[in-house]
C-alpha cells in the first residue's frame, strides 16, 4: 500500500513558461500526474495555479526597457486529472485544463483578456517494474493532447493575441517516464520524471506550431512529521522555438531551471499540496517576457472502488 | 439496372457535395476589397503602425488577425504593435452581409530601429 500513498504527493508545474514574448503560462501542459494506480482505484486531482510576469529577458540577461508595451501578464488556471487503475499495472488518465483568465496589460492601451478550456490529454500509463524489496519503480506513459478548440478567440472581430488564447488549437503527443527509488529507512524518496510534449500545427491560425517541450524533474521527498511531507523539486524545462508557415518565431523557445519547494499534508484519503516556483536559471531566445513568480495549490482524493 | 441507377445517383450526390463553392451564386459579392496598407511597413519595437483596409460596398465587416503581436481597435482601420523583432503578417478579411468574403495580408517588419 505504500506504493499507493507515495505518488499523489508530487506536484510539478510544467509551465512551458512562455510561448513567446508576452505571456505567462502557455496553454500547453499543466501539472504532471505520475505513477499508476492499483486496479479499480480512482484518483481525482484538482489544482489551481497562478503565474505572473513583468520582466523581459534576452538570453539570460534582464532587459531594462521601460518603453515595453506589455507591462505585465498573468494567468489563473484550474486543472483536473482523473486516473483510474484499469487493470493491474495499467492506469488510464484524463487531464483537463481551464483558464479562468489569461491577460496582458498594455498600459494605457488597455488589457487583453480571455478565458476558456485549454486542452485534454488522454494518457495510458504502464508500470514496467515495481520491485518492493529494492523500492524501485519504473512507469512509462503515452498520450494524445486534444485541443478544445482549433479556432482562435476573437473580440469585436479582432483576434486576441496568441498569448492570451486559452487553447493551443492543435493536437499533440505526450510521453512520460517515471522512476522512483525509495529509502524507507530514512523516510526519503527520489523521483525522476521526464515528460515530452510534441505539438502539431494549427491550420486555422497561420499553421502555428508551439515548440516541443522537454521537461525533467527530480523530486526529493522527506517525511517531516506524521502526515506532513516536505518536497524539493529541481526542474528543467526546454522548449523549442515555435513556428508558423513562414518560418520560426525567433522570440520563442527557452531553457529554464527551477527549484520548487512543496509541502504536502494528508487528511485521510485527501492530500493537499502547496508549491512555489523559484527560477534559478533562465535562457530565452531573442527577447521574451519571463515569469516572475508562480504558485500552485493541489488537492488529491483517492478512492479504492474494488471493495477489497 | 436499379443497382446502376442507385450508383449513378450516389456519384452525382458525392460530386455535388464535394464541389467547392467558389461563389455565392444567389448572393453575389457586393464589394471590392481594394487594398490593405500600413502607414509604416517597418517599425521599431513597441512602435505602433496604422493599418487600413480600403473597400467599396455597404454594410461590410472587417475581421483582423496577426501571426504575432496585437491589434488594437476594429473596423477598417486598426493599429498594430509588438515587443520583439520579427516579421509579422496582418490579415484583414472583409465580408458582406450575404456571406461573401475576401482576405488580404500585409507584412510588417519589426526591428531595432
Amino acid at each position: 500500500m505504500k506504493y499507493i500513498i507515495l505518488f499523489p504527493f508530487l506536484l510539478a508545474l510544467v509551465y512551458n513558461s512562455l510561448s513567446q514574448c508576452c505571456s505567462v503560462g502557455s496553454p500547453v501542459g499543466g501539472t504532471t500526474s505520475i505513477g499508476t494506480l492499483p486496479q479499480q482505484n480512482i484518483r481525482y486531482t484538482i489544482f489551481y495555479r497562478y503565474g505572473f510576469g513583468n520582466r523581459y529577458y534576452s538570453g539570460s540577461e534582464l532587459v531594462n526597457d521601460t518603453t515595453i508595451n506589455v507591462k505585465h501578464a498573468s494567468s489563473n488556471y484550474i486543472g483536473l486529472f482523473l486516473d483510474y487503475g484499469l487493470i493491474e499495472r495499467f492506469t488510464i488518465s484524463v487531464e483537463l485544463g481551464y483558464y479562468i483568465n489569461k491577460m496582458q496589460d498594455w498600459g494605457n492601451r488597455g488589457d487583453f483578456e480571455a478565458s476558456g478550456l485549454a486542452s485534454a490529454i488522454l494518457f495510458g500509463k504502464y508500470n514496467f517494474l515495481n520491485d518492493i524489496e529494492s523500492e524501485f519503480e519504473f512507469t512509462a506513459a503515452a498520450g494524445i493532447k486534444i485541443p478544445f478548440s482549433t479556432m482562435p478567440i476573437y473580440k469585436n472581430s479582432v483576434k486576441l493575441p496568441r498569448d492570451v488564447q486559452p487553447s493551443p488549437g492543435a493536437f499533440g503527443f505526450v510521453s512520460q517516464l517515471f522512476f522512483h527509488k525509495g529509502f524507507s529507512n530514512i523516510s526519503t524518496n527520489l523521483f525522476l520524471v521526464n515528460r515530452i510534449e510534441i505539438n502539431s500545427s494549427n491550420s486555422n491560425d497561420y499553421e502555428y506550431k508551439y515548440g516541443n517541450c522537454y521537461n525533467t524533474s527530480l523530486f526529493v521527498t522527506k517525511k517531516i512529521v506524521d502526515k506532513l511531507i516536505g518536497i524539493v523539486q529541481f526542474r528543467n524545462e526546454i522548449k523549442d522555438k515555435d513556428r508558423e508557415n513562414i518560418g520560426e518565431i525567433q522570440s520563442s523557445g527557452s531553457n529554464l531551471l527551477f527549484i520548487s519547494p512543496q509541502l504536502n499534508y494528508s487528511f485521510g484519503d485527501l492530500s493537499v499540496s502547496a508549491l512555489y516556483d523559484l527560477p534559478v536559471y533562465r535562457y530565452y531566445n531573442s527577447r521574451q517576457l519571463a515569469g516572475k513568480y508562480s504558485f500552485a495549490l493541489n488537492f488529491i482524493w483517492q478512492l479504492d472502488l474494488s471493495g477489497d | 439496372m436499379k443497382k446502376y441507377i442507385l450508383l449513378f445517383v450516389f456519384i452525382i450526390m458525392l460530386t455535388l457535395v464535394g464541389c467547392k463553392k467558389e461563389e455565392n451564386v444567389l448572393n453575389p459579392k457586393t464589394f471590392t476589397f481594394i487594398s490593405l496598407t500600413a502607414t509604416k511597413s517597418e517599425i521599431a519595437l513597441n512602435e505602433f503602425t496604422d493599418i487600413t483596409a480600403t473597400a467599396t460596398g455597404e454594410n461590410l465587416t472587417y475581421s483582423w488577425s496577426c501571426s504575432e503581436g496585437a491589434i488594437f481597435d476594429n473596423g477598417p482601420k486598426v493599429q498594430f504593435s509588438i515587443c520583439h523583432a520579427t516579421t509579422v503578417r496582418v490579415t484583414c478579411t472583409v465580408s458582406d452581409q450575404s456571406g461573401n468574403s475576401e482576405s488580404k495580408d500585409i507584412s510588417i517588419k519589426i526591428g531595432q530601429k
